[in-house]
């Protein structure tokens, strides 16, 4: 039982994910005020995956649920019911459900009533929707939405018939495969809205089922007859799915599946004997031709899949020349061979005029490739942070190992007077640093997973508080770190509810302050100076600093006296103080004072910061400062004396030496200011900030590194730069405490530490020092 | 109670073996130094991919140039406050099993250390003397 919970704890998560891709479809279809096939065909195939997971987790409960709602999508996909944005909220309630219910099946909580009247409610609900058959949107006939499906399922088809091996062994599980597949192909295109093609098929799976239970022998001849088949098939569905299905012409190729089939069938032995027989006879055949007309679909597959890959075009015509010269022994099949041959270079060459039938295909499986990569780039697996990590340090101590190497072999290369020695291992070296580079990015994941459950949230709240919200984010590939997002999420979700529920007013009210009555709430993140910066800004009412201070005085958060000294913007920050709450009542959203206390907490743990900056009437807007525990970062390295230092290349604007005359000295003490293109910037001396004893104390022989920080400018002088690398930003504080001027740090190529500048720290300190002289 | 015995600024200190994480030889570490920082603190290392500070106890304590041998070693002490920090102290001595029993409070006076910085001092039959060193005060972040 414990591995059941283990996949089951598996499967939960991807449920979480699978559950999330539902909501981002509906709240997309909600906001583009369209429910199309497309979305339906993707959440189809969701609540598809939940279900067969959830069935072999089992999770029963939730799997007779999911079948349901399953159902009823699959109609809406085939047209069967008319898709209506009051659907949008059903579906988004029964997906509310489904999460709950997967949580109660799983802690084994679930009320059994309960869920009876869920049930019930649900097939209440889908029984009304079928009854409301109104305008019926053309739904079949767009059928190219599914070719990417349908393309998929084919090739299955195609798979299990290439799938037979050398010794054309065509056993039972063979033959119960490739129904199957053939099986589905025929039902799903039929929920997909075709219809000849279903038909035809139909006679292909009556016969293949009878070749299943033995009736017929699958032998050889039959599986040509099925190849064929199924090339006449795709001719049927590429006619389908350009609308221009003939129906005589049909009737012609559903005659002919039958003659065709009859040829063999009789030649057949006698039914309800052991199949085994029918089978022997098979082992004696030839197997090569057989083979052939199957390596055919293949390659029509990758031609039409690569279109724009020129070299596997290639590749393809030349394996093409190779099979027509094996199958000169053959000539039925040769001939066969020829035939589809002959069409291929056509389906290459989309724009000749004159390709009729197949001129389609390569558009329909175009698309199809799509959804192949497609889910091809959601193949991932789960791994646990504590392995990524575990990897991560081994890396490093193989570059530290590696390290050591070099030196040794250097000496030996002296010795020795053999550089090749050295060469080698620069190659290792290199080496090493593309795996170390790989095993930290894995740890990284973009801004985006963050965003992902936020919608959801909004627009729940918004519908709850009746007021009308548009959520707006940027930075969504800002990479952050995974153990970030989780701390992340909960301070987010604090900060919006609070933004909504306080901030964004109703549209009446915004009316009244003529105010676009649709608010917005908009969130960026950045990675700046060392900090990932996440943004929460709304257009709302602002923070109303009397009335926080108001509540804080009326709860002892601070005294009358200390109030009296307070800057609104202390007074703002007061929120973030436990058990504080502004909102009149207490209501199910917000107002019951712990959330925003949460959101400090949470943040600083992450060791970050948080400010606010509020406008009354304007909105406000938060910000939150967070370190980049294991983020990458681009660094050039620094020279100062005898030390080596990383400053963040994102910092950097320019960098130069300069001349004599481009320093001025300011003021009575010797405060230097370098001239630059009209501008003053400050010059900071490292060696100074740092006492290290420098190579250069002129600055004109040394380096000055201009650097910005939101719109400051600061010269920082050096001895000279060295080169730039990538570098994984450990904290100082997990095993320390901040450093004066110092960010973070790293793990250097021989195994020592790496320091990172803080450069707005550097400048912070310098601004007390100049005070303070 | 099975104590990890060492030697710094000729004074005999202890603490428990479960608190030790690594124990590093000095001379072959390499030690990043650290600028405006407070003299005790050697500088950083690189300990298994992460970082950790290293401190100089013999400075901590009084010594303004304390010697570097190939015994030197360095301590590596998980803390209290849940931190990986490393002590440099002038050699080992032994690892010793020894009886609470024979552990009584600090004295006020009289031994190498302020004893604010010792949680008890063992003595045994041959009249040796330990001082057990109160790691988690030592080495408390406010105190670096």
């Amino acid at each position: 039982m414990d591995d059941m919970q283990e996949i089951q704890s598996y499967f939960l998560e991807e449920a979480a994910e699978l559950f999330e891709s539902a909501h981002k479809i509906l709240l997309d279809a909600e906001q583009k005020g369209e429910l199309d096939s497309e979305n339906i065909g993707a959440l189809f195939r969701d609540i598809h995956t939940l279900k067969g997971g959830s069935g072999s987790v089992e999770l029963n409960y939730f799997a007779k649920y999911i079948h349901y709602l399953e159902d009823f999508l699959n109609q809406l996909r085939n047209g069967e019911i008319s898709v209506t944005m009051a659907m949008v909220d059903f579906l988004l309630e029964e997906i509310d459900t489904l999460q709950e219910m997967i949580d109660e099946e799983a802690t084994e909580s679930l009320d059994k009533e309960e869920f009876k009247i869920n049930l019930e409610k649900l097939l209440q609900n889908i029984e009304s929707y079928k009854h409301s058959e109104s305008d019926k949107i053309e739904f079949a006939n767009d059928l190219t939405k599914f070719s990417g499906e349908f393309v998929d399922m084919y090739d299955s088809v195609v798979d299990a018939l290439n799938s037979v091996d050398e010794s054309q062994d065509f056993n039972s599980e063979f033959v119960g495969r490739l129904f199957r597949h053939l099986h589905t192909l025929k039902g799903s295109s039929s929920f997909m809205g075709m219809d000849a093609f279903p038909k035809y098929l139909h006679n292909v799976e009556n016969l293949l089922d009878k070749a299943r239970h033995g009736y017929i022998c699958y032998d050889k001849e039959f599986n040509d007859a099925l190849v064929e088949t199924m090339a006449k098939s795709e001719e049927i569905a590429n006619d389908e799915f350009n609308n221009r299905v003939d129906e005589n012409k049909l009737q012609e190729q559903l005659m002919d599946v039958e003659e065709l089939f009859n040829s063999i069938v009789k030649n057949c032995p006698d039914n309800e004997e052991d199949t085994d027989k029918g089978f022997e006879l098979f082992d004696e055949d030839d197997s090569q031709e057989e083979h052939q007309g199957f390596e055919i679909f293949d390659l029509e597959e990758s031609n039409t899949q690569e279109e724009d890959d020129s070299e596997q075009k290639n590749q393809g015509f030349e394996i093409f020349g190779l099979e027509e010269s094996s199958t000169q022994e053959k000539p039925k099949v040769e001939a066969e061979t020829k035939k589809i041959l002959k069409e291929i270079p056509k389906e290459l060459q989309i724009q000749e005029p004159t390709v009729q039938k197949k001129k389609t295909a390569p558009v329909v499986k175009k698309e199809s490739t799509k959804t192949l990569k497609k889910s091809a780039a959601g193949n991932s697996i789960r791994v646990g942070l504590d392995k990524i990590d575990f990897l991560m340090n081994r890396v490093g101590d193989l570059v530290i190992t590696k390290s050591m190497l070099y030196k040794f072999l250097e000496d030996l290369a002296e010795k020795y007077e053999d550089p090749s020695i050295v060469d080698k291992l620069e190659r290792l070296d290199r080496e090493i640093r593309e795996l170390q580079e790989a095993v930290m990015s894995v740890r990284m994941i973009p801004m985006e997973s963050v965003y992902s459950k936020l919608p959801k949230t909004i627009r729940d709240l918004a519908k709850k508080l009746n007021k009308k919200v548009d959520f707006i984010h940027h930075g969504d590939t800002v990479e952050i770190d995974k153990m970030m997002v989780e701390g992340l999420t909960d301070p987010l979700v604090h900060i919006i509810r609070n933004s909504l529920d306080h901030g964004i007013e109703s549209p009446e009210i915004r009316a009244q302050k003529r105010k676009q009555e649709t608010g917005k709430l908009t969130i960026t993140a950045a990675q700046e100076s060392g900090h990932i910066i996440i943004t929460i800004e709304d257009d709302g009412a602002g923070i109303n600093v009397d009335r926080v201070t108001q509540k804080a005085l009326e709860n002892n958060v601070i005294s009358t006296k200390e109030a009296e000294h307070m800057s609104d913007h202390d007074k703002a920050m007061l929120i973030f103080s436990a058990g504080l709450s502004t909102a009149d009542a207490v209501s199910d959203v917000s107002g019951r004072g712990v959330g925003m206390d949460v959101v400090m907490n949470n943040i600083t743990s992450l060791g970050g910061s948080i400010d606010i900056e509020t406008k009354k009437d304007k909105g406000s807007k938060f910000t939150i400062l967070l370190p980049l525990t294991l983020a990458i970062l681009d660094g050039l390295n620094v020279q100062i004396g005898k030390e080596k230092l990383i400053m963040p290349l994102n910092m950097i604007v320019e960098s130069l030496q300069p001349t004599a005359s481009m320093i001025k000295k300011v003021g009575s003490e010797d405060k230097e200011i370098l001239m630059l293109r009209n501008e003053f910037i400050p010059i900071i001396r490292l060696y100074d900030f740092f006492n290290i004893e420098p190579i250069y104390r002129d600055i004109t022989k040394g380096m000055l590194i201009i650097t910005k920080i939101t719109n400051v400018k600061v010269a920082i002088f050096v001895d000279c730069f060295l080169n730039q690398e990538q570098i994984v930003v450990k904290s100082l504080e997990k095993n320390y405490k901040k450093i004066k001027g110092i960010s973070a740090a790293t793990i250097r190529g021989d195994g020592g530490i790496g320091l990172i500048l803080d450069i707005m720290n550097i400048i912070e300190e310098q601004k007390v020092k100049t005070w303070n002289s | 109670m099975e104590l990890i015995v060492f030697n710094f600024l000729d004074g005999t200190y202890a603490i428990e073996l479960k608190q030790i994480k690594v124990i590093l030889v000095h001379s072959q570490t390499n030690i990043t130094p650290l600028y405006n920082e407070k003299p005790w603190i050697s500088g950083l290392i690189n300990l298994r991919g992460d970082v950790s500070p290293i401190i100089d106890l013999r400075i901590r304590f009084g010594d303004k140039e304390p010697t570097f041998t190939e015994d030197t070693v360095i301590i590596i002490v998980k803390t209290q406050e849940d931190k990986l920090i490393g002590m440099i102290v002038d050699f080992i001595e032994s690892i010793k099993e020894i009886d609470t029993s024979n552990i009584t409070p600090p004295p006020e006076l009289g031994i190498g250390i302020n004893p604010e910085y010792i949680t008890g001092l063992y003595k045994n039959a041959e009249n040796e003397m330990i001082a057990l060193l109160d790691v988690d005060k030592v080495l408390a972040i406010e105190e670096l």
